[in-house]
């Protein structure tokens, strides 16, 4: 194992040469389909660039190849979804559930799947408002969160290929994406609508007269699990009659069980990343690990692999004591994905270190429970999801993750006109100041600019990271 | 005094009764939205149901501020803070999941320390067995109102609150049609006044007073004899945003003929069925309402709802009154336009009081609507 480090592209680069041309070539997606030379995925971050993805040159990555593996992996899923449609595989695009609906459309093999949601990180990328002024054309302005880079992205045909089918996600959710995937059906692509339930989380003022057992889960109201199973087994008849394909039940059981796989792997990064005395990997890897749970970028034997070596590489140096950050760097709790993930690198160079996060994908992380029926079994696991429920539902979540990560602070990435996020973080706020003692640092991420990261924003996480090394000193704490 | 006005001062002076009432021990339950969950179930429950309204105030919405954000939509914003400010009389609050923002402002309503009942209403159109689990949802909401109160909401108590409400509906739906004749018999003002009265009376009272109403105004000299025909859309046309209306008609030069709000066809609407069981015709009355449809995806059957009524109105043009952030209808905005053949102004402005900039937009819209009559435009 050589030593942790952080480096930036154009260290990459160099070291990338280095490499021995096996391990350049070893990583490949789409392999049942035989040997394709345009399936050698495996890259250093400069490559992106001439994709207009300029941030790349601000951030510093995992110095090991098996991070820059996983960060590849994630980085070509674009490639990836334009030579699976040469292919002639069925391209199928998600939106809103996380997690549920990949390992359903595992009943029919050789389907691909991606999120257009994630979109929602292309204009800090690419430190571009193209897609974002693109939504606006649409009809989805500045009052609607960056996940509206999706609606630009469906109406530029540049960032994926037009999907065979799309399959929306809405209800106890998020309005914004409600609406971009309107505008996405709007375009005329085929859609299947799925209604999100509302969990009733148990609440004086949600009031709820049922609950079931809930086997160390949220619990939820009885009937919702009846009800979404039934709608999960309409939505496959209905997929199968627009892929032209039959639901596949032991193809469907096997996705499950690979989800259930995937997710238990990420459980364990997630696990070291928690435990380890330094960091064992930079947040923005961590990040992706923890979104290959929605949908194995789309290739999720791949990502199966990809997982593996990550969860190897940070055992190892959780084993050894040894991280990419200092072990003293400041413990926090990231909650909401940031779109820009320049903020990660700000927080680690100021001396920090994301040791817990809630990104909003719960129902990704669940464990699908072993049910003899899978449909019941990610319809279960979905119910865990975040924003299904109440904001003090999610609050509570936070604080777990605070607590299974002894932080010292969370940090609160705010959206600008997302349905949940002005009303969610003065109950998360206050629960861990509460609850914990703990600071919380919320801003609202401000739009893509070429000049990095808004000083303002810098300046205050900066200060937060300061603000916790100088707590330690005062408090002893951790 | 005329109906109308004497429908317009009992419902000013609903309140004071409320309070009154609630003195006595009755349980009143406020309805931010009078269609999820019908008001006829609170009535069987042996409860008044009362239509709470946005503050229509600048300081009520900043209360509010702090637990819903900067960018939450007016609408929520004025009804927490109508409730922090100006403690509304109700003992208990109910209203449907429509959109993702009201949910977490029924969250946050807990901090007014009243208890509230969530129902949980669909989002996606056409998803097999959603009516019979929305009638289940009715049926706990029902259900749990009931121990509250002591009085059983049963199936008999309901099917007359129906009967009662479907009565309200007809004359709502008379008044509606007078102001699409030519020349309009009613004007939009009064056609809202009618709605805000028949959401703060009991049906009861609104049925004595409102029954006249419509027979009334048809007897009269038609308020405008050639006015400017506009169709007003958007959300919150009734919470404390009636200045747009009240600008458009000033003078008589324009008449708002049909909405498609979420405030006025909402409160007419069809008939809920009166056979069968009352929960599951309550459950498909509110799944087939147009302007329910707003947050329900796919949009399809609202915009027809908004295309056909434009047809059927003959409006002249259409305005849009919207608040920023509210994302069911904003969004919706780019689609009602492509469909509209008529000239259209959209209007998205903070804060209750209508601004100067506001004010000369909207009479530059008359304006120019009069001058496309004149120049030979479509009449």
């Amino acid at each position: 194992m050589s030593s942790p480090v952080r480096i930036d592209a154009t260290e990459w680069q160099r070291r990338f040469l280095d490499l021995a041309p096996e391990t350049r070539r070893e990583p490949r997606y789409l392999r049942h389909l035989g040997e394709r030379e345009w399936a050698h995925y495996l890259k250093p971050p400069s490559s992106y660039l001439p994709y207009g993805f300029r941030r790349l040159r601000r951030m510093r990555f995992d110095g090991d190849v098996r991070a820059l593996r996983l960060f590849s992996f994630a980085m070509e899923e674009t490639e990836r979804l334009f030579r699976a449609k040469q292919e002639g595989l069925p391209v199928v695009a998600l939106m809103g559930d996380y997690g549920a609906v990949a390992p359903l459309l595992g009943a029919f093999p050789g389907v691909v799947t991606f999120y257009p949601d994630f979109c929602y990180f292309t204009p800090f990328l690419a430190e571009s408002d193209v897609l974002l002024d693109r939504a606006e054309r649409l009809g989805i302005g500045e009052d609607t969160c960056y996940v509206r880079a999706a609606a630009g992205a469906f109406a530029a045909r540049a960032n994926w290929p037009d999907p065979d089918l799309v399959v929306v996600s809405t209800g106890a959710s998020c309005d914004d994406l409600a609406a971009t995937a309107q505008a996405a059906h709007d375009l005329g692509h085929p859609t299947l609508f799925l209604d999100i339930p509302c969990r009733k989380d148990p609440a004086p003022w949600l009031r709820v007269t049922r609950f079931e057992p809930a086997d160390g889960r949220p619990p939820v109201e009885a009937g919702l699990v009846d009800r979404l199973v039934a709608q999960y087994r309409e939505f496959l008849a209905r997929a199968g009659e627009v892929l032209g394909q039959r639901s596949d039940e032991v193809a469907l059981a096997a996705s499950v069980s690979r989800a259930r796989r995937m997710r238990r792997t990420i459980r364990e990064i997630r696990g070291h990343l928690a435990s380890a005395p330094a960091a064992p990997l930079p947040a923005y890897e961590a990040m992706l690990a923890e979104f290959a749970a929605t949908h194995g970028f789309g290739d999720p034997d791949e990502c199966e692999a990809v997982l593996a070596g990550v969860r190897d590489l940070v055992a190892e140096r959780a084993a050894a004591g040894v991280g990419v950050l200092p072990p003293d760097a400041a413990r926090v709790v990231w909650a909401t994905p940031p779109p820009d993930p320049l903020l990660f690198t700000l927080l680690e160079d100021a001396g920090g270190r994301v040791a817990g996060s809630e990104y909003l994908i719960a129902s990704a992380l669940t464990l699908p429970p072993d049910e003899p029926d899978p449909v019941v079994a990610v319809a279960r696991a979905f119910l865990a999801g975040s924003l299904l429920g109440s904001s003090a539902a999610r609050a509570k979540s936070v604080v777990a993750e605070v607590r299974r990560a002894n932080a010292e602070g969370v940090v609160i990435s705010n959206l600008f006109g997302s349905s949940h996020c002005g009303a969610e973080t003065p109950v998360i706020r206050r629960a861990v100041e509460e609850e914990c003692g703990l600071p919380v640092l919320s801003f609202d991420v401000p739009r893509p600019a070429p000049g990095g990261v808004a000083s303002q924003v810098k300046n205050r996480v900066e200060a937060f990271v300061e603000a916790l090394t100088q707590r330690r000193r005062t408090c002893g704490r951790p | 005094m005329t109906a109308l006005a004497g429908l317009r001062a009992a419902a000013d002076g609903r309140e004071g009764a409320l309070r009154a009432g609630i003195a006595r021990g009755r349980e009143v339950v406020g309805l931010p939205v009078p269609l999820a969950p019908p008001p006829e179930i609170v009535e069987a429950a042996g409860a008044i149901p009362f239509r709470l309204l946005a503050a229509g105030d600048a300081d009520a919405e900043l209360r509010a501020l702090a637990a819903l954000g900067r960018d939450a939509c007016g609408t929520c914003r004025g009804l927490l803070g109508a409730a922090m400010v100006a403690h509304p009389p109700v003992t208990c609050l109910a209203a449907g999941t429509a959109c993702d923002r009201m949910r977490r402002m029924l969250e946050a309503f807990g901090s007014t320390g009243l208890p509230v009942f969530t129902v949980a209403v669909p989002r996606v159109r056409g998803i097999s067995g959603q009516r019979k689990a929305l009638a289940q949802e009715l049926r706990l909401f029902a259900g749990e109102l009931s121990v509250r109160t002591g009085v059983p909401a049963t199936p008999e108590r309901l099917a007359a609150a129906i009967r009662r409400g479907n009565a309200a509906r007809r004359i709502l739906r008379e008044a509606d049609g007078l102001r699409r004749l030519v020349p309009p018999r009613a004007t939009g003002t009064e056609y809202f006044d009618l709605v805000r009265a028949h959401g703060l009376l009991p049906v009861e009272d609104f049925l004595a007073l409102a029954a006249a109403v419509p027979g009334e105004l048809a007897a009269r000299e038609p308020p405008s004899p050639d006015p400017v025909r506009v169709l007003l859309t958007g959300p919150t046309l009734l919470d404390g945003r009636r200045d747009a209306l009240a600008i458009l008609e000033a003078g008589g030069r324009a008449v708002a003929v049909a909405d498609v709000t979420d405030s006025g066809t909402l409160a007419s609407g069809e008939d809920v069925p009166e056979d069968g069981d009352p929960f599951l015709g309550l459950a498909t009355h509110l799944l087939a309402h147009p302007v329910l449809a707003a947050p329900l995806r796919p949009s399809r059957a609202f915009r027809e709802r908004f295309a056909g009524t434009l047809r059927a109105s003959g409006a002249e043009g259409v305005l849009f009154r919207g608040v920023p952030f509210c994302r069911p209808f904003n969004s919706e905005v780019p689609a009602l336009r492509l469909l509209s053949t008529v000239p259209f102004l959209e209007i998205r402005e903070e804060g209750a009081a209508a601004s100067g900039q506001t004010r000369t937009r909207i009479e530059a819209f008359v304006e120019m609507l009069l001058a496309r009559r004149l120049s030979g435009g479509p009449p």
